[in-house]
């Protein structure tokens, strides 16, 4: 183990200084948190589910001097439940309001420097989304599957803005996105899949209530803020902190909001 | 420090004034009028079967809130909520607490029709258990009993059983007291039953919350399965008012069927898939979200009703006879 410690340690700290050389910047990163999440969709109850499920993300970000890229895999499993949850409670066969929560989203942002200050920049772009949020629960009989599953284009805006402290230079990051065009898929009616269509398997099944997206009926507001902080080699920690809802009405009112706190571990990389 | 503190600052705003109760809709308060109102405006919206039932459900909310109201506890509250449901006479409505499960038994106003103490004592014998096919060869007749569309059948399974009666003049399937399960299973039996694509029965969907919103009544079709055996010979299906749900589909498909016939009490009915939703005090209920048709265009609900209808009475059962499968013994020989 140490051996290996040995040999691979002179790698990296060249491969920070030449990195460092370089205009271009890269990190890879890999974050853990808490995603403390609410859920109500009249398709199977007008309770709200909320939780805090764990978080992760594994992202990579490259800037440029005038171009900023990133792409996000982000992911959250767990319970959820209701006020009603009855902690510690053995109630035999009886399920209690619990569900679990999957949650997935990856996203790809392109974004050009709109101006820039002595300590500031902004940046715009698109940015592309996909969002899986599965939640399951057998207390639901057949209508047990519940999802909402989107993909969209987004308006992305950031606001980076350098400070020192404790003699270090520090970022703060705000971003918000907005959907402009996209899709949304949703459980039919009363959330039961078709199965007494024999032919057709569920998976066949999943986009078939499909709707047209965009900001209007489709209001997600997603806030995506960190500090980041040097440490040795380049490298950098993030404390995130994000939070997002969004709504849908078909077929009936869904509406999901996060707060998303983490700490993301960047590796440099360029 | 300066920026130490803008920067607590800047933190505790976004965390704070994000808050999504500015944007997540109300709770509904856990009291027992939000529980009944809940309750009954769901199954006002997606019930499937009220015009067939010819329930006049606003007279039933007229009943039942002031009751709900008043309830005085958990358990009085539940005895108006499952009074309340039962008065739509369906197995596939239930509200479920932690101390009970509301359920409509239809098969209780209806006579047996079965008993499993004369089968085992007077006609099976020394019969087979294949998988949870219980088979025997009666009085030269192949003869299937298969309890619970539950338990999984396999293609093996049903070869083994397929191969044993296959020089036999037909083969009697007893699903009778079969109350349901996985309609997969009996899809499984009825590919063996069939030499070409077949239609086996129709349904529609409740696809939105007016009383007329429904999707277009659909086909459903099934191939027959070519790389398997097929059940040769007369096929009767032996069934009781207990046989429910997934039970009821099957039968339903052998209406479809050329050459198979059902016997003994019509099924207890079922057609309806249930569906789940939540009560703002933890409970949960099922309702039927769907309607089930025969090939002839009879909504099974109630019922697929027999080709033959035979009685087997409390006589029957204390002298330990039973006609319904006798009746079918003499189908199977002579076709009549």
């Amino acid at each position: 183990m140490n051996l290996k410690l040995y040999i691979l340690l002179p790698f990296f700290i060249l491969l920070a200084a030449y990195a460092q050389s370089q205009e271009k910047k890269g990190y890879w990163g890999l974050a853990v948190g808490l995603r403390s999440q609410s859920f109500q969709d009249h398709l199977v109850t007008r309770s709200r589910y909320s939780g805090a499920p764990i978080y992760f993300m594994f992202n990579h970000e490259r800037q440029k001097p005038k171009k900023l890229s990133a792409f996000q895999f982000e992911g959250s499993i767990g319970p959820l439940k209701t006020q009603e949850f009855e902690t510690g409670k053995n109630l035999g066969r009886y399920q209690q309001p619990q569900i679990t929560s999957y949650w997935n989203e990856i996203t790809y942002s392109s974004l050009y420097l709109l101006k820039k200050t002595e300590q500031s920049t902004w940046w715009v772009g698109p940015s592309l989304s996909n969002i899986v949020h599965v939640r399951f629960s057998p207390r639901w009989d057949n209508s047990s599957i519940n999802y909402d599953i989107s993909g969209n284009l987004q308006a992305e805006l950031r606001y980076r803005r350098s400070f020192d402290l404790f003699d270090k230079v520090m970022q703060a990051n705000i971003g918000i996105k907005l959907p402009l065009s996209g899709y949304v898929s949703r459980p039919i009616y009363a959330g039961v899949p078709d199965f007494l269509d024999q032919e057709r398997s569920f998976e066949q099944q999943i986009f078939e209530n499909t709707s047209f997206s965009w900001f209007g009926n489709f209001p997600r507001v997603q806030f995506d803020n960190f500090v980041e902080f040097p440490i040795a080699w380049g490298n950098k920690i993030q404390l995130i902190y994000n939070w997002e809802y969004y709504s849908f009405q078909n077929p009936n009112p869904v509406q999901t909001a996060a707060h998303t706190f983490g700490v993301n571990f960047l590796m440099r990389t360029k | 420090m300066k920026n130490l503190v803008n920067l607590i600052a800047l933190f505790s705003l976004l965390s704070f004034s994000s808050c999504e109760q500015l944007f997540l809709e109300p709770q509904p308060e856990n009291t027992n009028m939000e529980n009944f109102d809940i309750l009954w405006e769901v199954m006002n919206e997606r019930y499937s079967f009220f015009e067939h039932k010819n329930i006049d459900w606003d007279s039933i909310r007229n009943v039942y809130r002031p009751r709900a109201i008043q309830a005085q506890n958990e358990l009085e509250l539940y005895d108006v909520f499952a009074e309340m449901l039962n008065t739509l006479r369906d197995g596939h409505v239930n509200l479920r607490t932690p101390f009970d499960i509301s359920r409509y038994l239809p098969y209780l106003e209806a006579p047996a029709n079965y008993s499993f103490d004369v089968l085992e004592r007077n006609y099976l014998g020394d019969y087979r258990i294949t998988g949870f096919l219980l088979n025997q060869e009666i009085d030269g007749v192949g003869y299937i009993h298969y309890r619970s569309f539950t338990s999984t059948i396999l293609d093996s399974e049903l070869d083994l059983v397929v191969e044993r009666f296959k020089d036999f003049p037909g083969v009697i399937i007893d699903i009778r007291n079969n109350e349901g399960g996985n309609p997969a299973n009996g899809l499984k039996i009825a590919s063996r039953l069939i030499n070409q694509r077949t239609k086996i029965y129709s349904y529609q969907t409740k696809n939105g919350p007016g009383p007329n919103d429904f999707t277009e009544i659909k086909d459903v079709f099934l191939d027959p399965n070519e790389e398997v055996e097929s059940i040769r010979g007369r096929v009767v299906v032996l069934t009781n008012r207990k046989v429910y749900s997934a039970g009821s589909y099957f039968s339903a498909y052998i209406k479809g069927i050329d050459g198979v016939i059902l016997m003994g009490d019509d099924t207890g009915g079922g057609s309806g898939v249930p569906a789940g939703y939540d009560l703002p005090n933890g409970w949960y209920f099922n309702y039927s979200s769907t309607i089930g048709y025969t090939v002839d265009g009879l909504n099974f609900e109630g019922g697929v009703p027999v080709d033959i209808r035979v009685e087997m009475t409390p006589e029957d059962i204390a002298a330990g006879r039973d006609p319904i499968l006798e009746r079918a013994i003499k189908y199977v020989k002579t076709g009549n």
